[in-house]
């Protein structure tokens, strides 16, 4: 996977084109706008769906500088969504480590899905 | 794939470049170009394919189905996290106003009974629509069209029976009276709610959704009740027995009637009338379930179907107590009622609490769901309960069938059966095809060629909906009983007493006289259906009955204004104008309570509530007081001079439980000594014997037989009735040192009860917290079969109720109600079934509407 922080290879001569994401990676004022848009959107969504889940952690993998990052990001996102999905639960949060196991569908869900989405960060 | 490890930036590659001569660098970026272009070309390929791959992977796999459910946020079971009651609901019925309490039972006021009773739908469909969707499956045999193959002997079972028309045949009944609109408001009550509220987290377990619920649901509810409390092929096992055992044998180890002079009636109470005039020495016979020799059934039904059939009956020891007490013994002038039924114990449990204020009824106490009114509880004036009589309502018949299998001989002639072809859908398997038949008994049970016929008093139409009903409006005793006369299933001891000083105990249901060559006979037993034999008069299986051949009600075993009464679900009476049955429970609990009750009226202090509540909470075992002495003096005489290990140990184990109180408390070691060795010596004395003949654990003889069983009896033939006893203990020793139990709470605890899916989602069950009580204490608590106590009440007609259930009222898992009361419940703490919601924290739900 890339790591090269502007999207491209390890030698810059093996990108055919500049990432979309080039700036934004580059700018940590933009990277933080588009992160925190990125983060509010995605578990909007994920409220929805969980293939948001997805599309969150590939978007949150492309801002970061690096693919190493990006994945942090994606893990992030999901560490996120985990507080979100507990407080939405209210009250009824205190019963979750007791059940087992849908329990377990649930936490892998949180971070194994932005996982498998920040596989984007390799592609653009 | 590039993987760069903190390597050069995309910087130091450009000044690398620079210092490189030109032609150099054109040669070098024009290899590396090509080089990295392809292999990156080809990494964005590989996690392109990966990223779609694995999200459309997941998309389309059985993976999907759990994320839909519970993936976090978007998952469908976390709705189920935040249900909460609306604040106004339309209602069709007019308005009503509910005020969930601060232990989540509803009081619902209104104006208007259909009104009330749209609103106690909703209610219990919002508190418990699960429980009521898998009862309702289970009689309709439609449980494995959610739960997949496991369950399809069990829905056979219930599809042959054909619970479903017999509940279909009720509402018939009911819809014609004037209870019948108030079940239909009921009915809409729970469809409003199924519509409007988020399911329970169950549905998104096993991923359905419920159909609407109609007015004969609740009448199956009715028959389900009924059939755990009545429905038994005692008569099979018994004919089974007999054959193995031979008849003599099997008459010493199963006696019709159990030596004991603890029955609930002593023959002198106060009658409404009824008396043995015209009855034939035969009947005379007959109702104390002795048998005539001369009579021989057919022979046994086959073995291997009436094991599979008594797979369907209810847990062992389901059962009750209650007693009531005059007004002249009790500290305020008024009777007092004490009830605890002995039911299965589930999460959620199967009652349920609710209170209903109309200009025509002011009601409260507990339901079973998907039933609209209270069964047992409370009014403004009187208090009733029942527990299990025990009779005998279910026959079993042979016939000769034609080698067709299509038709049966009856009477002389040849008929066919009534046929239907029926669909079990089964959920991820092959469905199923199941064709029943009917004889003019009832429904005709095939399973592997072989085969019996069914006649239970269930398989008609039944007016106990009318009767509970009314039993909630009644304004008096006279109402009462006109309530009562109406309760045709299933047969119970009804206790009652009102604000008026007036007591009753009734033995509700319908009984059936049945008769051999005009002579009434006992009915344990399997008759010749072909034959005639012992049929019913007056009975019209799925349609109306007469009753006419039935024991009049003046005649079924009752008391009028009894003093003080107690029942166990003990032999009714010993001398019943009309055969009853003969599968009454062992007297421990029966004997207890009226030893108690009569030292109590005897003494100076008037019985007062509290009094009930720690009668309710007795848990000394009456076996043990027979047992355990001898059991000491076996241990005595078996170490004495020995001073071996095994010695040591067996003194030390006798010197406690010769210590002990005799009293099943979780804190005890003597009780866990107990309760581990009456079960070893029950498989001792009795397994050589039974397996010889090929019967199970199942057919073994009761405790009371066990207990009072002389030492030369012949099943210590063998090995002597104190070494038995010895070896037992030597058993129960090994058995609890394996296990590391200290106490007797160890082992005997709440675990039991269990959520129906609690083996997929352990969460759903009850906390395990020690249990004091056993099979045979007052306090019941069956830790093997998940029985005991499903409710417990005291109630002073007129003045104070007070009760708890095992767990909490609501079934909702996220429900701060789903186990509240299981502390309570362990300890007998009962709470108020008061009249006035406590708290101002409670939900209250308006339902607004036109009256039609």
């Amino acid at each position: 996977m890339s790591d090269d922080g502007s999207g491209e290879g390890s030698g810059s001569t093996a990108q055919p084109s500049p990432s979309p994401f080039a700036r934004i990676r580059r700018e940590p004022r933009r990277r933080a706008v588009a992160l925190a848009v990125v983060v509010v959107l995605g578990l909007a969504l994920a409220s929805v769906h969980w293939l948001a889940l997805v599309a969150a952690g590939a978007a949150a993998s492309l801002v970061a500088p690096t693919a190493r990052r990006g994945v942090a990001y994606a893990l992030s996102v999901g560490a996120l969504a985990l507080v979100a999905f507990a407080v939405s639960l209210g009250p009824s949060a205190a019963s979750l480590p007791e059940m087992t196991p849908v329990v377990y569908v649930a936490v892998a869900a949180v971070f194994g899905l932005p996982l498998l989405g920040s596989l984007a960060r390799g592609i653009v | 794939m590039y993987v760069s490890r903190g390597g050069p930036g995309p910087e130091d590659a450009a000044a690398r470049t620079e210092r490189r001569s030109i032609p150099t660098q054109i040669i070098m970026t024009g290899r590396r170009l090509c080089h990295g272009v392809r292999n990156d070309t080809t990494r964005r390929a590989v996690l392109a394919a990966a990223l779609a791959a694995g999200t459309v992977g997941l998309a389309r796999s059985e993976a999907a189905a759990l994320l839909d459910s519970f993936a976090p946020l978007s998952g469908d079971a976390w709705d189920a996290a935040d249900r909460s009651l609306p604040e106004t609901v339309e209602s069709p019925h007019g308005d009503a106003t509910v005020r969930v309490d601060d232990r989540g039972v509803p009081h619902v006021e209104a104006d208007d009974e259909a009104a009330a009773y749209f609103a106690v739908g909703y209610l219990q469909a919002f508190h418990r629509l699960f429980p009521m969707d898998l009862q309702r499956r289970v009689m309709r045999g439609r449980l494995s069209e959610v739960v997949g193959e496991a369950t399809v002997e069990s829905d056979e079972f219930n599809v042959a029976m054909g619970f479903s028309a017999a509940a279909e045949a009720t509402w018939d009944l009911v819809s014609e009276t004037e209870t019948g609109p108030l079940v239909e408001a009921y009915a809409g009550g729970v469809n409003a709610a199924m519509t409007a509220e988020t399911l329970p987290i169950e549905f998104e377990l096993l991923g359905y959704e419920p159909e609407p619920w109609t007015p004969a649901d609740s009448m199956l509810m009715e028959k389900q009740i009924s059939w755990t409390l009545t429905g038994s092929f005692a008569g099979l096992r018994r004919a089974l027995v007999d054959d193995r055992l031979g008849a003599d044998r099997a008459a010493e180890l199963f006696p019709r009637r159990l030596d004991h002079d603890a029955p609930i009636l002593d023959g002198d109470e106060e009658r409404l009338g009824g008396d043995e005039e015209g009855l034939g020495a035969d009947s005379r016979r007959a109702r104390r379930g002795a048998r005539d020799a001369s009579l021989r059934g057919p022979d046994p039904v086959d073995p291997e179907l009436t094991d599979w059939l008594s797979g369907f009956e209810s847990p062992t020891g389901v059962g009750s107590n209650s007693w009531v007490v005059a007004g002249e013994h009790t500290a305020s002038g008024t009777p007092t009622v004490a009830y605890d039924p002995h039911l299965s114990l589930t999460a959620p449990p199967l009652w349920y609490e609710q209170r209903v204020e109309t200009p025509e009824r002011s009601v409260r106490g507990a339901t079973f769901p998907g039933v609209p009114f209270v069964i047992a509880g409370a009014s403004d004036r009187a208090t009733w309960s029942f527990t299990n009589v025990g009779a005998d309502v279910l026959d079993c018949y042979r016939y000769e069938v034609d080698d067709s299998g299509d038709r049966y001989r009856y009477e002389g002639e040849w008929r066919e059966f009534e046929t239907e072809t029926r669909q079990i859908p089964v959920s991820g398997g092959e469905d199923r095809t199941l064709e029943t038949k009917r004889t003019v008994h009832g429904p005709f049970i095939e399973r592997e060629g072989r085969h019996v016929g069914v006649a239970w008093t269930g398989h008609t139409a039944t007016r106990t909906t009318l009767a509970i009903d009314e039993l909630g409006r009644a304004d008096g005793f006279e109402d009462a009983l006109a309530a009562t006369r109406k309760f045709d299933l299933p047969t119970q001891n009804l206790v009652y007493a009102d604000a008026d000083g007036r007591t009753m105990y009734y033995a509700t249901g319908q009984l059936p006289i049945r008769r051999i060559d005009g002579e009434a006979v006992a009915a344990d037993r399997v008759f010749d259906g072909s034959a005639g034999e012992g049929e019913w008069e007056g009975f019209e299986p799925f349609g109306r009955s007469s009753w006419t051949g039935f024991v009049p009600f003046e005649e079924k075993p009752h008391a009028i204004d009894p003093d003080v009464l107690s029942t166990a679900n003990q032999r009714v009476i010993d001398d019943p104008i009309h055969y009853v049955g003969v599968g009454y429970a062992a007297p421990y609990r029966g004997a207890r309570i009226a030893e108690r009750l009569d030292a109590a009226v005897a003494g100076d202090e008037p019985v007062d509530p509290d009094f009930h509540r720690e009668l309710q909470r007795d848990v000394r075992d009456g076996r043990a007081v027979e047992l355990v002495p001898d059991l000491v003096a076996a241990v005595e005489r078996r170490t004495e001079g020995d001073a071996s290990e095994n010695s040591d140990r067996l003194t030390g184990a006798a010197a406690t439980l010769d210590a002990w109180d005799r009293r099943m408390a979780a804190d005890s070691r003597g009780a866990l000594l107990f309760d581990r060795w009456i079960d070893r010596f029950r498989r001792l004395v009795f397994e050589p014997a039974f397996a010889a003949v090929d019967l199970d654990e199942a057919y073994y003889p009761n405790d009371w037989v066990l207990a009072t069983l002389p030492p030369d009896d012949p099943l210590f033939a063998d090995r002597s009735r104190a070494a038995t006893m010895v070896a037992a203990l030597e058993r129960a020793l090994d058995e609890i040192d394996e296990s590391g139990w200290e106490t007797y709470g160890d082992r005997n605890t709440t675990a039991a009860i269990t959520h129906p899916l609690g083996g997929e989602a352990p969460f759903l069950n009850y906390p395990a917290l020690p249990a004091d009580g056993s099979p045979a204490t007052v306090m019941n608590y069956r830790v093997d079969d998940a029985v005991g106590s499903s409710w417990r009440m005291v109630v002073r007609p007129g003045e104070d109720a007070a009760a708890v259930i095992p767990g909490g009222n609501s079934g909702d898992y996220f429900s701060e109600h789903y186990d509240d009361q299981l502390r309570a419940w362990l300890a007998n703490d009962q709470k108020p079934m008061s009249l006035d919601p406590d708290g101002d924290d409670g939900e209250t739900v308006a339902f607004r509407g036109d009256s039609p």
